[in-house]
């Protein structure tokens, strides 16, 4: 009977690492998801907590905020597009019981697409170089649908992520309610945001000067010093396809 | 099983060891007096049974022993973890320069080996803490490589690890008799129930914490398989079962009567609240009366930790904002006293009962 314990032991390990694989393969059959070729100030190098030689991208993104720049709720993540993101919004906002209804709710998964040098961005100021040029434009529960209403795969990414609801009755420092409590909503993450570079693109990486976190505008010019070919697959899961240094700042 | 027999022979070591001391007692006191032929066959018989158990399990029969003993388990502890941490960063090292397929056969083969190493260890009669201590480490391998293998893949965040983590902890646990890691594994399992609860309900898995109710039919279930005619098996793991249940569901109730999360449609959040807490402390005192019953101290000091931290929220709730802080204080050490004073005589109640 022990044995048999022990058995089924090493058969978890090796069904989850097999089952790992065989979804990564999956996911790399098939391009659904979009390729890009993204530059530094899209994917910025981490910086390893322990001496490590792995070779780690952040993934770099905006969206269009309200109020805050930085930390607001998206611009274009009202009520009617959360509720159909799948967020119980029936609650009315007036209800005593809303503030907690609504703050106690999870994220949701969803799909997003993210748009390469499009309007967002021009709107949002194309002159500010060291920005990320990749932004957060729509969410969807179907990435069928999303892919219909931006079928640029060179352009669109439809990658995995996660909207969190927030329920707003009054003003950031504990000011006074404002006349009418509104629903917000925020792109908690997306995901998989970190993305591993394999052998051989990695050795490009390796060649550059680490920077440190202080941001992608690394180079003298101050613009990115290399550029990171990414595909995201059948499963909306990223991957490396290829890694070229960028020679001077108009290279990109 | 192997494991039990060397439990049963280090207990019968220690009871033999009590007995010597009683007996020196009594005859101090005058109350018993062995002849010189008695004395010395108890002496041969007792001295023969614990060579026998040294030799045979490895017990420790002297206090000096039991004393190296202890220094060796640290020891070894530290060792072992210097060992997995210098290896981790080793691996750390080399990363980079290593193709995705050798990335990919070193995490699978880490966990199995340290298995295999369990299974020698066991084979080889080991002392059941060392047996203990390669299964963690094989756990801790099994988590940190398949959390590895979705970064070097790129893989999205999945719930099913929760349950692959429960599943090896448990199987481990059950082929090698350990609770610690059955605790880790049905804590893993009840997770992972309040994960699929809520993908069911379209929320992110991971933030069951938000959705506390999640975890309590896990938390329910995992009290309640002791009481299943084919139960956990020995009383030690029936234990696990029970604290794990106890303690899960206790901690999200906690978190309930702090969010008022709103599962009971139109009542007020603070009703909802009140609710939840006042759930808490009738259940910790349940817990606290069923461990009672099946004579378990760690069942009865989680219930009075339950009954303690309910019973303080409660009171900070109803008191905090109003009350001068010196009187909440007060107030609190003096229900402190009464409740120690209940205690008291319960438990000159249950000794009561047990002299008769």
């Amino acid at each position: 009977m022990r044995r048999l314990l022990v058995v089924a032991a090493m058969g978890v390990v090796l069904a989850a690492n097999g089952w790992s694989v065989l979804q990564a393969w999956r996911n790399r059959s098939d391009r659904r998801g979009g390729t890009m070729e993204l530059t530094e100030r899209e994917l910025r190098v981490e910086t390893p907590a322990v001496e490590s030689t792995a070779k780690i991208l952040r993934l770099n993104w905006n969206v269009a905020r309200l109020g805050d720049k930085e930390r607001g709720p998206a611009a274009w993540l009202d009520a009617a597009k959360l509720a159909e993101l799948g967020f119980d919004c029936g609650l009315p906002l007036s209800d005593p019981s809303a503030r907690r209804h609504y703050t106690s709710m999870p994220s949701r998964p969803v799909f997003l697409a993210l748009e390469y040098e499009g309007d967002a961005w021009r709107k949002a100021g194309a002159t500010e170089p060291a920005k990320s040029h990749l932004w957060v434009v729509d969410a969807a529960r179907d990435p069928h649908r999303l892919r219909e209403q931006y079928p640029d795969p060179q352009h669109y990414i439809i990658c995995r992520g996660l909207v969190r609801l927030g329920f707003r009755d009054r003003e950031l420092g504990g000011g006074p309610p404002p006349l009418a409590p509104r629903l917000q909503g925020w792109i908690a993450d997306v995901c998989p945001d970190e993305l591993f570079v394999p052998l051989p693109h990695s050795r490009v990486l390796r060649a550059l000067r680490q920077t440190g976190s202080e941001g992608p505008e690394t180079s003298k010019a101050g613009g990115p010093r290399f550029a990171v070919r990414v595909c995201w697959g059948a499963n909306y899961e990223p991957w490396v396809e290829g890694v070229r240094r960028l020679g001077s700042p108009n290279d990109k | 099983m192997r494991i039990d027999a060397r439990k049963n022979a280090q207990q019968r070591v220690d009871r033999i060891a009590a007995f010597r001391s009683e007996l020196a007692a009594l005859e101090r006191e005058g109350a018993l007096s062995l002849t010189p032929a008695q004395r010395s066959r108890l002496d041969a018989h007792l001295d023969r049974l614990l060579s026998g158990f040294q030799r045979q399990f490895g017990a420790d029969v002297t206090d000096g022993a039991r004393r190296m003993s202890w220094g060796m388990r640290v020891t070894s502890l530290l060792g072992g973890a210097a060992l997995m941490a210098g290896l981790v960063l080793f691996l750390q090292r080399i990363w980079g320069e290593l193709p995705l397929t050798a990335q990919v056969a070193i995490l699978t083969a880490a966990p199995l080996a340290l298995l295999a190493g369990v299974e020698a260890a066991h084979r080889r009669q080991a002392d059941r803490y060392y047996v203990a201590l390669l299964a963690l480490g094989a756990g801790a391998a099994f988590v940190m490589e398949l959390g590895a293998l979705g970064s070097v893949l790129n893989l999205a965040d999945s719930m099913q690890v929760l349950l692959a983590w429960g599943l090896f902890a448990l199987l481990v646990a059950y082929a090698h008799g350990l609770r610690l890691l059955l605790g880790a594994g049905l804590v893993l399992l009840c997770a992972y129930s309040a994960a699929l609860l809520l993908t069911w309900q379209g929320y992110y898995w991971a933030e069951f914490a938000h959705r506390a109710q999640a975890l309590l039919p896990g938390a329910l279930a995992l009290y309640c398989i002791p009481w299943l005619p084919r139960g956990p098996g020995s009383d030690d793991f029936r234990f696990v079962y029970h604290a794990c249940g106890a303690g899960t569901g206790l901690t999200a109730l906690l978190v309930l009567s702090t969010s008022g999360d709103l599962c009971c449609g139109g009542l007020r959040p603070g009703t909802v609240e009140a609710a939840y807490q006042l759930v808490g402390l009738l259940l910790s005192a349940g817990v606290v009366f069923h461990g009672l019953r099946l004579n378990r101290k760690g069942l009865v000091d989680l219930g009075v930790l339950g009954f303690i931290v309910f019973l303080f929220v409660r009171l900070y709730a109803w008191w905090w904002h109003w009350m001068p802080k010196y009187i909440f204080f007060l107030v609190l050490g003096l229900i402190a006293i009464g409740l120690a004073l209940v205690c008291r005589r319960l438990r000159s109640r249950l000794a009561g009962g047990a002299a008769l």
